[in-house]
């Protein structure tokens, strides 16, 4: 339930191009500032109703580390009108089901609903943003909850806090460096009227997007909408959002992670732009040539020929104010570390000194235009891409164009990219070990 | 008037603009859509291989599955071989090796993924020729080479070290060794030697054995006509050779007779994956089918029962599920939870609460049909995903169910009513007859569950699912249990010290849910006692007042003279040091071996007194001091065991050892009692005594 989003996924997601078949919607905004996306699709009798509020652990106090998520959590607790407990039921007896999740950026949440029941989630999310009571119990419950998913997804799992270690290595300033779930000490020192404060700060209508992809009736859902979201006032404050930026990084940032783990692991991370900026596309091709598929260059030459790699990936995080592009492997036993990023760093060099092939590109294209027909398979996946393309990029319409961004990419883009961001000065180096190594 | 009139009406308008929307009415659903399923098209090839085609154009792509119906098989001392062949299926065929292989899946950005048991392949529609091709020549131009097979192997054993460190992966493969046993095929379990000994010769004869067109269902799902999809698969497997394939039959795994508890030790875990589980004889498509599906569901199945009240009610768990599978060998119920150590003992409790009440106590109407909307509402989801319907259609085909099972799914769910639910509880739900298996840190969590298991002993195992014999070192010669307890004397002071104790006066606190408890325990020569227990410091739970010979007992429920077995308990704990009289010729002590408890060796002891009251008793074997009393008291659930843990040994005048903190675990939560004052030869008198 109320999954942490999982971070690796985030790079793929914003790397969505268009294939053949136009995505229809209409987007508008209502008078208190709460933008509305809709998308018909009556192909089956089921509805996603979805809200992203433009709030994540960016947002956050650096001593409230956690606090965006453990939010998400007391927002399944109850409203004025629905009874502690029965938010996650009432959904379920409808015939529906419920998830939220919370990133860097911004926090989601969705019901999945027989079509003939969209009124009711209209309802329900109109009363979680205007009506969330935030009690005690509610909040000592859901720290311990928070707190057993922090054990079970970083602390007990191996390799678990790799992300936020190297996060923290990335981002120095910007509080991207900041971990999405917390430390145990914030959420202990979480209290009631921070929340509330919270609450009247982001969830307010001119901060969430209200997207609904599905089986509707549009004039019908219009007029819902107005009915349960219209009359719910601005907040009218400014809502606060960093402004620092992330220093250049002048020289290599080199460390070592001990971590109940048994194998070795070397992660480099390279700063790269925003979201959406000219050199992203051509990175996410980059990574893609790097570990996109068994005839991957990482996939190929580390972990088939020279079987260095138990696992060699590269992930592009693409964020809203700054980007990283994370290179993780794990070595087969009896490899070291070093071999291992050696074997890295030579196809870093590969790839900056070669001109990739015309046919190795085609075939980046080819994956690329497949995962976006992937990507946009069901209506939830819609509702969500057309939000965050909104949210991000300011434009829904990408989820139909972006792919011309990714043609406009030569196969020169891609060895510039390379000889610009994969260098040793830009890069956070970790070997993360096992204590038993210590 | 036509002013007033106008004024009404600005002032109606007025009102009506202002109107509030009552948030408080709940929205009424609109009438529901009708649910329809499609038949996939379907054709059988020559060679026997079944097909289906779904014909879907919403999206440009097209999957292909191929499930082979076979029988698992038993591995012997290879266990393993059978993945590795799944794996090599995709690293070589007569003409191309790995890297071709993958060139030409990824040069149209497809997916294409084998098994021992089938294929999966997902692409544009658009290149659905390129892709039948490669899927053809891996079927059947398909070979093996050494130096793929050692590859994958080095694979896999870096795998299997990884998965050292994954409590889940490391709870799965006991669990599956436990409940199916190591004689069945889902009971095996792959290590770095059964790896080893995983040959290409082995690899290559399961291959050519099993994988058959006449045992095959292969689904074409998405952009593809039936003419389209009929030529490709001619094609691609029309040549595939027939043979007859080997059926393999298992005895029945049965739950175990009574349950066990499982500890595996992982000294840096956090947290406890708890699994309790049995298997079960439940098969796709029997009449329990569906019906059980919905008593897990409200059992375990997401935000149900186990959730509520592990993650919800009381914060133990990020999440707490169970699941129970279906299958024609053998299926398995499993509940399930990730929880932090220190609440290991109190989340069993809740579950095997749970599991116990979804068999004793008939739901509500209300709560089953909520879930079987639930159910209807889930089912409708899936069908966005057209491979549902191939899935569906290979499942009758494949379980010989009736061609309208899945058509008549939703009827059939709606006639489920809450006595089928508990009769399938009563059946499939086994909390008697499971395996508890904890993997986690051995030393935080062990002591205490013993009370779940039927043998009132935990069991431990190693990750390969061995148990694990603690290395019980071997009694010293000459010992006996006699000479325990003199070292224990000795070391809490010895006799001529304990003698110079005419009265002692304890006083011991905790807090137990926002409340102070308070236990004062007097006692006086020749053997009186006062034990008065209090609830913040005034209402009294329960005083015990013994004057040599008679006693009496008070609390809540009124008072009683105590009489026969209690009496005599009280007479015998009423000594000053009562272990000094386990040696009067009257106890039975006998010594039963040495274990660890927290790390430390103790020697233990079990003691049946004259009143016939049975203890087992531990004993440091450093120290000599008593470390754990266990006694067996009747409780609500049955026989229970009790736990005395007792530390933090302190001096007191005259040269005496006391306990100064003893721990009680009740189960669902520790009491830690902690010495408030202990006054030795004070002001006492024999009248305090008094029994009236």
């Amino acid at each position: 339930m109320k999954k942490l989003f999982l971070l690796l996924a985030i790079g793929l997601c914003a790397q969505v191009v268009t294939a053949q078949n136009k995505i229809e919607f209409e987007k508008y905004e209502l008078k208190n500032g709460m933008r509305v996306i809709l998308h018909e699709d009556k192909s089956t009798p089921i509805v996603a109703v979805t809200i992203s509020y433009h709030v994540g652990s960016k947002n956050e106090h650096p001593d409230r580390t956690g606090f965006a998520h453990f939010f998400e959590h007391l927002l399944f607790e109850g409203t004025e009108n629905i009874a502690r407990g029965e938010y996650m039921k009432l959904v379920k007896v409808n015939g529906g089901v419920l998830n939220a999740n919370t990133n860097f950026e911004r926090t989601f949440y969705f019901e999945i609903l027989p079509a003939n029941q969209l009124e009711m989630g209209l309802w329900m999310e109109s009363e979680r943003l205007v009506h969330a009571k935030i009690e005690n119990i509610g909040i000592e419950t859901q720290r311990e909850v928070v707190k057993e998913e922090r054990r079970q997804r970083y602390d007990n799992t191996p390799y678990g806090g790799l992300l936020d270690e190297t996060m923290k290595r990335t981002f120095k300033v910007h509080p991207y460096g900041r971990s999405i779930i917390g430390s145990m000490d914030h959420l202990n020192s979480a209290k009631r009227e921070e929340f509330y404060d919270f609450y009247r700060t982001f969830y307010v209508p001119e901060n969430a997007i209200l997207s609904i992809a599905g089986d509707i009736n549009k004039n019908e859902t219009k007029a819902w909408i107005e009915k349960y979201f219209g009359s719910i006032p601005r907040g009218g404050k400014a809502i606060p959002r960093p402004t620092v930026k992330e220093p250049v990084q002048m020289a290599e940032v080199r460390d070592t992670v001990y971590d109940n783990i048994q194998l070795p692991a070397v992660i480099h991370s390279y700063k790269i732009p925003a979201i959406g900026s000219a050199d992203y596309y051509a990175l996410g091709m980059l990574t893609n040539l790097l570990s996109q598929g068994q005839s991957s260059r990482f996939q190929k030459s580390i972990v088939d020929e020279q079987q260095k790699g138990l696992f060699v990936g590269a992930f592009p995080f693409a964020l809203e104010d700054a980007g990283a592009a994370i290179m993780f492997g794990i070595v087969n036993m009896g490899v070291s570390p070093q071999a291992l990023e050696n074997a890295m760093i030579a196809e870093y060099e590969k790839v900056k000194t070669d001109l990739i092939s015309e046919a190795e590109f085609q075939k980046l294209l080819n994956q690329v235009e497949n995962d976006f027909v992937d990507e946009n398979a069901s209506v939830q996946g819609i509702a969500e891409n057309l939000s965050d393309y909104w949210m991000f990029q300011g434009d829904p319409n990408l989820i139909n164009t972006e792919i011309e961004r990714f043609r406009k990419v030569t196969r020169e883009d891609i060895q510039r990219v390379a000889q610009k961001y994969l260098i040793d000065t830009n890069r956070v180096a970790i070997y993360y070990l096992p204590k038993s190594a210590q | 008037m036509k002013r007033i009139l106008l004024f009404i009406l600005a002032l109606g308008f007025g009102l009506q603009a202002s109107a509030q929307l009552d948030r408080s009415q709940r929205p009424k659903p609109g009438p529901a859509s009708e649910i329809r399923l499609a038949d996939p098209a379907t054709f059988t090839l020559a060679n026997g291989l079944k097909v289906f085609v779904v014909q879907n154009n919403k999206l440009p792509r097209l999957s292909v599955s191929l499930v082979l119906d076979v029988d698992p098989v038993m591995q012997g001392d290879a266990v393993g071989y059978v993945d590795i062949v799944g794996e090599l299926i995709r690293t070589g065929t007569k003409s191309k090796s790995k890297a071709e292989i993958d060139a030409i899946i990824d040069q149209i950005g497809a997916s294409v993924s084998t098994s021992a048991t089938g294929l999966y392949a997902a692409s544009l529609s658009k290149h659905k020729t390129k892709l039948f091709d490669i899927l053809s020549e891996l079927v059947l131009e398909t070979e093996f080479r050494q130096d793929e097979l050692d590859r994958i192997k080095k694979q896999f054993t870096s795998n299997l070290q990884t998965e050292k460190d994954d409590a889940n992966a490391i709870a799965g493969k006991v669990g599956n060794a436990l409940v199916f046993g190591k004689n069945h095929p889902y009971g095996q379990i792959t290590t770095e030697k059964t790896i080893e000994k995983a040959s290409l010769d082995l690899c290559r004869k399961h291959f050519d054995t099993y994988f058959k067109p006449n045992v095959g269902y292969l689904a074409l799902v998405g952009d593809i006509t039936v003419n389209e999809a009929r030529t490709l698969v001619e094609k691609a497997f029309g040549s595939w050779k027939s043979a007859e394939v080997p059926r393999h039959q298992y005895a029945m795994p049965e739950p175990p007779a009574q349950t066990r508890v499982i500890v595996v030790d992982r000294p840096v875990a956090v947290q406890t994956v708890i699994n309790i589980s049995h298997p079960v004889d439940l098969k796709p498509g029997s009449d329990d089918a569906i019906k059980a599906s919905v008593m897990n569901t409200i059992l375990g199945g997401g935000d149900a029962r186990l959730f509520n009240n592990l993650r919800e009610t009381y914060g133990f768990t990020y999440g707490a599920y169970s699941s129970l599978t279906k299958n024609n060998l053998v299926g398995e119920f499993n509940a399930n939870a990730q929880v932090r150590s220190a609440v290991t003992d109190s989340s069993i409790m809740m579950f095997l609460y749970e599991l116990n009440r979804i068999r004793d106590t008939m739901a509500n109407v209300s709560e089953v049909d909520g879930i079987l909307k639930y159910l209807n509402g889930t089912f409708a989801i899936g069908l966005q995903n057209p491979q549902t319907i191939a899935t569906f259609a290979i499942e009758i085909e494949r379980y010989k169910l009736s061609k309208d099972y899945y058509r008549n799914y939703l009827k059939n769910l709606a006639a489920i009513t809450p006595a089928d639910v508990q009769r399938t509880a009563q059946k499939y739900v086994l909390p008697a007859n499971s395996y508890i298996i904890c993997v986690g840190n051995k030393a935080a969590i062990a002591a205490g569950l013993e009370k779940y298991a039927a043998s009132g002993k935990v069991e431990f195992y190693d990750m390969f699912g061995n148990e694990v014999k603690e290395a019980a070192a071997p009694l010293p010669a000459g010992l006996t249990a006699e000479k325990v307890i003199e070292n224990y004397i000795t070391a809490v002071g010895g006799r001529k010290n304990w003698d110079k104790v005419k009265n002692i006066d304890m006083t011991m606190g905790a807090t137990v849910q926002n409340m102070t408890l308070s236990m004062q325990m007097k006692k006086m020569q020749p053997g009186m006692l006062i034990n008065h227990i209090t609830l913040n410091g005034a209402m009294t739970m329960q005083k015990i007042v013994f004057d040599g010979t008679k006693g009496k007992a008070s609390g809540m429920q009124g008072s009683e003279n105590l009489e026969g077995e209690k009496l005599e308990e009280i007479k015998e704990s009423a000594a000053m040091l009562p272990e000094a009289n386990y040696l009067d010729g009257k106890t039975t002590l006998t010594l039963v071996g040495i274990e660890k408890l927290n790390e430390q060796p103790a020697y233990v002891l079990s003691v049946v007194s004259p009143s016939g009251k049975k203890v087992t008793e531990y004993y440091d074997v450093a120290t000599g001091l008593k470390v754990r009393e266990v006694t067996t008291v009747d409780g609500p659930q049955g026989e229970a065991s009790q736990i005395s843990d007792l530390s933090d040994y302190r001096s007191i005048k005259p040269g005496i050892l006391v306990p100064h903190t003893t721990t009680l675990d009740m189960g669902a939560q520790l009491i830690k009692l902690e010495m408030k004052s202990v006054t030795v030869n004070g002001k006492m008198k024999k009248t305090d005594f008094a029994v009236e």
